[in-house]
């Protein structure tokens, strides 16, 4: 057999390499059966004889090359003959190519196409991600409110790596209740970030006693503030790049590139807060936080104590 | 005979006895129980909150062999082996000092042979934002599909500086500061082992001083008995923290608050005279400042404090508004008595520039200008309290009594102000001031050249260019701002600039003033006002 599996979601592509070796008989005789080779310094040849050899004390020979489609340049006459190559191969032999995001027109996958099982695994976006995050809990025997798969959705964003690590300790704290949104926020270690666009939320709206609360929520569970400090700041320049890109006229696309985002929660947040404050508020709280920046550095004042002022002397 | 430090004789043995960190053991054990141990695991959080300690439980607790619950019995052989730290199949590696890639290929190939004793060999690797980045990338594919008898645990005090690619392999689990409470019933529970008898209101008091790490909160703890022995009282506790743990900092916010300036000073000399450190109490004083700030600000959760005095903060933080308690703050935190901890004069001024508000600053001069014929009239703060700005206010702080006399005969020159003649005669002040400012760094050139303050407007300085082109170009916002900032600087107060354009050497809007003879304008130019002219 023959698989090409491609594209950026490498988490799923893993997933299904998985499934395909459960298929292939005893998983230790594979692992001496299985030869994996890194797609860019690899030849034909080298390739070939992997494939061309009978298992041993197995029923499968496994043979995986990871990057190779996307080296593939047109002109490269010596992988021309792989098509026929493959075709030749033993019965024994399974034969999976791993590429990241290559494009469809690629050489080596259009010639492969007809030989091969090809699989594309895109990046899931809202609703298919929201669906996966749903299925996967229910795969591992939970079960969670659609509020709690909206919420993680948009705090994790797209990386099914970290989801699929989340939605695991979801469901060992939760253990067969239903997750919640609070159980969300209790363990997803990504809720703090929402935490901090909460506070700069507060903090530029004057709302002292969410803006004081989440502070100190944030300290307590280890923020430093330092570290609270470049996350407003970071905020708060998000916003004004936001603000001058969206006045440009640029998409949500253009900006979440422009900004350097992964997390859809991330690029709706700052675009919705920069919709909502002037300028000239955002520049007000920007000197107020070098100010705040520059007596903690300077030893004036201690960290939190820093913090507190900042938060007194905004919003009063 | 050996003995070992607290925090190393009490370090949680199972998962329960971690305080403070419930979503964490739960899950932790919930894994356990039902055999879903991930194969790697990231700790993060500040120091002192256990991460370590949860490592080597997990360790133990995947290892143990009579184990039911998911806890490790630490009765087993191989509880008993990690406890006494002799352990093979438990290695904890420092990425702080080995941070290299050799380190993590030396590494890598001793993960594969199989553990010697135990079902798993579990690598500790602490600190693991140290790690150079190709040391990371060449440890990102061990953790990706590592052998199957063996479980990672990585430990961080900085998740931020951690590689996005290791994040998002691990299962990552956020240490939180443990909470006064929780670390008070820790506390409790190692006194009453090793027969310590102290009370509840001094472990509150070690638990406030470790701010959420259980290790400072020990070794504290510790200090205390190798310096006082097993009975310890709150007195002590309070001499080696330097806490002076009276009332009358408490005593004191209030008569700020209330603007009680005699109160208030009457309070200062009393602490002084009972030989308190002024330090100390400044630095409690400022605590309980900044409760009362929290309280106004609508957290006042976050210090921690008894029911009744919270309700008395609160009550407090009712009459005061979030700018007074500020500006309290900052007053008092530049209050320096780091050369002379027995002078009460800069805690006096900082008491009394609390008590003025904007309005009150006027009268406050003319006592300012009485005191200039009486030297040593006392109380000296009160002739200082006209300094609108915070900086001077410091630099006055440390000024002696002799010296403030100097100071008052400064603090009057602002009355002079509002007479345009003293304006003109400061301009060149103003002008050499900006040199090497502007584009080309001759923004003094162009002041000096091509205009001149002509009039005064409340606290807008009237200023006449000959020409359009010059008028223009101070205008622009960047070069006004450089004016304005440098002629607040030199008058002392903000001002704003507006520019018109004039005739040189001609005022506008302004009657001729003829001159009153040289002794008077000489006179005038120093304060003087004239009251009454006689015939001549």
């Amino acid at each position: 057999m023959r698989y090409i599996l491609f594209g950026a979601d490498d988490f799923s592509i893993k997933e299904e390499v998985e499934k395909i070796k459960a298929g292939l008989g005893d998983r230790d005789s594979l692992a001496y059966n299985t030869t994996v080779f890194e797609g860019q310094r690899l030849g034909l040849n080298q390739l070939m004889d992997a494939c061309m050899a009978m298992p041993f004390l197995g029923s499968h020979r496994l043979v995986i090359a990871e990057g190779l489609l996307g080296r593939f340049k047109g002109g490269n006459t010596e992988w021309v003959a792989l098509k026929e190559r493959v075709v030749d191969m033993p019965p024994t032999t399974v034969l999976i190519l791993i590429d990241g995001s290559i494009k469809r027109d690629n050489a080596l996958l259009r010639k492969l196409e007809a030989v091969a099982s090809v699989k594309e695994f895109p990046l899931l976006k809202g609703t298919a991600l929201q669906e996966w995050i749903q299925r996967r809990a229910k795969e591992k025997g939970g079960n969670m409110s659609p509020q709690a798969v909206r919420l993680i959705a948009s705090l994790v964003g797209e990386n099914l790596w970290v989801l699929a690590s989340e939605i695991e300790k979801l469901l060992l704290y939760t253990l067969g209740r239903r997750i919640d949104v609070g159980d969300v926020r209790e363990v997803v270690s990504y809720a703090r970030e929402a935490s901090v666009f909460a506070m700069v939320d507060a903090l530029i709206e004057g709302r002292s006693p969410t803006a004081a609360s989440l502070l100190h929520q944030l300290l307590q569970q280890g923020a430093s503030a330092p570290y609270l400090i470049v996350m407003i700041t970071r905020q708060l320049r998000m916003l004004v790049q936001a603000k001058e890109l969206s006045r440009r006229g640029a998409s949500m696309a253009e900006i979440k590139g422009r900004l350097g985002l992964t997390s859809d929660y991330v690029l709706t947040k700052a675009i919705e807060q920069s919709n909502r404050y002037s300028m000239k508020r955002l520049e007000q709280v920007y000197h107020k936080l070098l100010e705040t920046d520059l007596s903690i550095k300077k030893g004036v004042w201690k960290g939190d104590l820093a913090l507190d002022l900042l938060v007194a002397e905004l919003c009063a | 005979m050996t003995s070992q430090v607290f925090y190393r004789k009490w370090r949680p043995q199972t998962l329960a006895e971690v305080v403070g960190q419930e979503h964490v053991t739960t899950t932790l054990l919930n894994a356990l129980k039902t055999g879903r141990v991930a194969h790697a695991y990231l700790f993060c959080g500040p120091r002192g909150t256990g991460k370590t300690s949860t490592g080597r439980i997990l360790a133990k607790a995947v290892n143990c062999l009579q184990s039911g619950d998911g806890e490790p019995c630490n009765n087993c052989a191989l509880c008993q082996a990690f406890a006494e730290g002799r352990a093979m199949d438990v290695i904890e590696v420092d990425a702080a000092s080995n941070r290299g890639i050799d380190e993590i290929r030396d590494l890598r190939e001793r993960a594969r042979f199989a553990p010697s004793m135990a079902r798993y060999k579990v690598y500790i690797i602490d600190e693991v934002h140290m790690l150079t980045e190709p040391a990371a990338n060449a440890l990102l594919k061990t953790l990706e599909e590592p052998p199957p008898h063996v479980r990672f645990v990585l430990a961080t005090t900085e998740s931020h500086k951690v590689p996005a690619t290791i994040l998002s392999r691990c299962q990552r689990f956020d240490f939180r500061r443990i909470p006064q409470d929780a670390m008070v019933s820790r506390l409790e529970r190692i006194c009453q082992q090793e027969g310590i008898r102290i009370e509840d209101s001094s472990l509150k008091l070690i638990a406030r001083s470790a701010t959420g790490s259980m290790r400072d909160a020990e070794n504290l703890l510790e200090q205390l008995v190798a310096y006082y022995g097993s009975e310890i009282d709150l007195h002590q506790v309070q001499s080696i923290f330097g806490v002076t743990g009276d009332a009358r900092a408490q005593e004191l916010v209030k008569y700020i608050i209330n603007k009680d300036v005699a109160a208030g000073l009457q309070t200062i000399n009393s602490v002084t005279q009972d030989g308190l450190d002024l330090r100390q109490f400044n630095r409690e004083l400022m605590e309980h400042l900044r409760e009362l700030l929290l309280a106004k600000a609508g957290a006042p959760e976050a210090v921690e404090l008894s029911p009744e005095v919270l309700a008395e903060v609160k009550s407090l933080a009712k009459s005061v508004s979030m700018e007074q308690i500020s500006k309290a703050l900052k007053l008092f935190r530049q209050v320096d008595l780091e050369f002379d901890g027995f002078s009460t004069l800069p805690l006096e001024l900082a008491l009394v520039e609390c008590a003025l508000t904007e309005g009150e600053e006027a009268p406050i001069v003319s006592e300012a200008a009485q005191v200039r014929e009486k030297p040593a009239v006392a109380p000296p703060p009160v002739a200082l309290k006209e300094t609108p700005a915070a900086p001077q206010a410091e630099e006055e702080a440390k000024v002696t009594a002799v010296e403030a006399t100097e100071e008052v005969q400064e603090v009057t020159l602002p009355e002079l102000t509002d007479d345009i003649e003293y304006f003109r005669s400061r301009w060149k002040d103003v002008v050499n001031a900006t040199k090497g400012m502007g584009s080309s760094g001759n923004l003094d050139a162009l002041l000096r050249s091509a205009c001149e303050p002509v009039a005064l407007d409340d606290d807008t300085i009237v200023l006449g260019f000959y020409f359009e082109f010059h008028k223009e170009k101070i205008e622009d916002p960047k070069y006004r701002h450089m004016v304005e900032s440098k002629a607040s600087e030199i008058f002392g107060k903000p001002y704003k600039i507006r520019c018109i354009l004039t005739e040189r050497g001609k005022k506008p809007s302004e009657p001729e003033k003829k001159s009153q003879g040289h002794l008077v304008d000489a006179a005038i130019k120093m304060g003087a006002r004239i009251v009454e002219e006689g015939d001549e």
